[in-house]
């Protein structure tokens, strides 16, 4: 347990360093860089504050992560993956066809949707069914 | 497939909580294994074995199990 707050924390403490260069040298770099800059940095003040919180015994240590847990989530992970993969091959050929002409934004959009989405059913399902199997 | 962890675990007086701080696991994980849900991996069922002072064969029964004893008797005749 101590070791998954220890690289939370190590996580986080990098993406602020990250963000912080990327902060520095911004004015070399294209516009939308300081919106990626600020992310990463409030993302790991985040990581580091709970794992800090966590440290201290202020808030709960994160759950054991057993082989169960792992399994579970790797074919999560695969079979949203591959549903979102096949998505996106249906837009393509639905936008070479030319019978949907998409912007990049709208199918980065229906990515995000299909993936979180596709990832969430998947999860909750698996975890009643207790095992990936399809038995 | 059909365990006998629970018969196994009660019999040593554990709770499913103490089995799964034993064995490195969740709870939950725990009870997928004594309802026969959960396939695990030969480290898991070692070290549930181990647990429970019996062998994975002693805990986990697998439905061809009894098929298979029959035909080595066979065999063996």
């Amino acid at each position: 347990m101590r070791m998954i707050v220890r690289n939370n924390v190590l996580a986080g403490g990098i993406s602020i360093i990250l963000g912080m260069i990327l902060l520095l040298f911004h004015e070399w770099m294209p516009a939308g860089i300081v919106v990626i800059s600020a992310i990463a940095i409030a993302a790991g003040a985040l990581f580091v504050i709970i794992g800090w919180l966590q440290s201290r015994g202020t808030i709960g240590m994160p759950d054991t992560l057993d082989e169960r847990v792992l399994k579970i989530r790797a074919h999560t992970f695969m079979k949203a993956y591959l549903f979102s993969f096949t998505v996106l091959c249906v837009l393509g050929i639905v936008n070479f066809s030319g019978l949907l002409v998409m912007s990049s934004r709208s199918v980065i959009e229906i990515l995000f949707l299909t993936m979180g989405l596709s990832a969430f059913v998947l999860s909750w399902y698996y975890n009643r069914q207790g095992d990936v199997s399809e038995e | 497939m059909i365990t006998r962890i629970r018969e196994y675990r009660t019999r040593l007086s554990l709770t499913q909580d103490e089995l799964a701080k034993i064995v490195g696991v969740r709870r939950e994980t725990i009870v997928f294994l004594e309802q026969g849900k959960y396939n695990p991996s030969l480290k898991l069922a070692h070290d549930v074995a181990k647990a429970l002072h019996a062998t994975i064969d002693e805990l986990f029964i697998f439905d061809d199990d009894e098929e298979g004893h029959e035909r080595r008797e066979v065999l063996v005749d």
